[in-house]
């Protein structure tokens, strides 16, 4: 038998495994790690806190 | 879009070489399934570092296959001595493949493979990251091995 003479059963074998299992996106998506939220949307309060605080900082130094 | 949107719609359009090969290596559901979830895995951590320099169908190829064996390494799956049939049996256009892929250990199935979706020797090579020597020497050895198993059969 030359391997050649497979390839349409390739094609066939690989196109009704496509057929049956086939996810969509959503399903794809699951699979993946959930996304990170960028750091100032993950931690908005300890954000908000330190620009607070060197605000603070620089407005007292700036009395220095 | 987003890299993850991108992706998951390069994902989509190539999970068919996926669901192939998990097809082909895998024999139990839960095994596929689980082999399926990583190659997903993998690819999504990998994807940063594709830069395109191959087809993405070739990228996902290299990727999949690296991560079966991985698998297959760690016992963590059963490698399926005979690809489990489609769901629709009965007809006889895949069955001669079947029994080819079940002649083979899981390296030459990967050659196999590859071969059968068209790849060159040396994009075969590039893949498995084996030399051009090494994969023209085993498909030469695949070669006579289906023919003598196949002629055997049908004396």
């Amino acid at each position: 038998m030359n391997p050649d003479e497979l390839k349409p059963q390739w094609r066939h074998y690989t196109s009704s495994v496509a057929a049956t299992e086939e996810r969509p996106l959503e399903e794809l998506d699951a699979l993946l790690p959930p996304e990170r939220a960028s750091f100032f949307m993950a931690r908005p309060f300890f954000f908000l806190k330190n620009v607070a605080m060197y605000a603070f900082i620089i407005v007292c130094c700036g009395g220095c | 879009m987003s890299q993850r949107q991108q992706f998951l719609r390069q994902l989509h359009q190539h999970q068919r070489l996926v669901h192939s090969l998990c097809r082909s290596y895998f024999a139990n559901t839960e095994d596929r399934e689980d082999a399926f979830q990583e190659i997903v895995l993998q690819l999504w951590k990998s994807y940063p570092s594709f830069r395109g320099d191959s087809a993405i169908s070739t990228w996902i190829y290299r990727v999949a296959l690296h991560t079966i064996f991985n698998l297959l390494k760690q016992r963590r799956l059963t490698f399926a001595t005979l690809p489990e049939q489609l769901a629709d049996t009965g007809s006889e256009d895949t069955e001669l493949l079947r029994m080819a892929l079940s002649q083979l250990n899981p390296t030459d199935r990967a050659l196999l493979i590859l071969y059968l979706e068209g790849y060159r020797y040396q994009e075969i090579a590039g893949i498995r990251e084996m030399s051009l020597t090494n994969v023209s020497t085993r498909l030469s050895r695949i070669r006579q091995k289906l023919r003598s198993r196949f002629q055997s059969e049908l004396l």
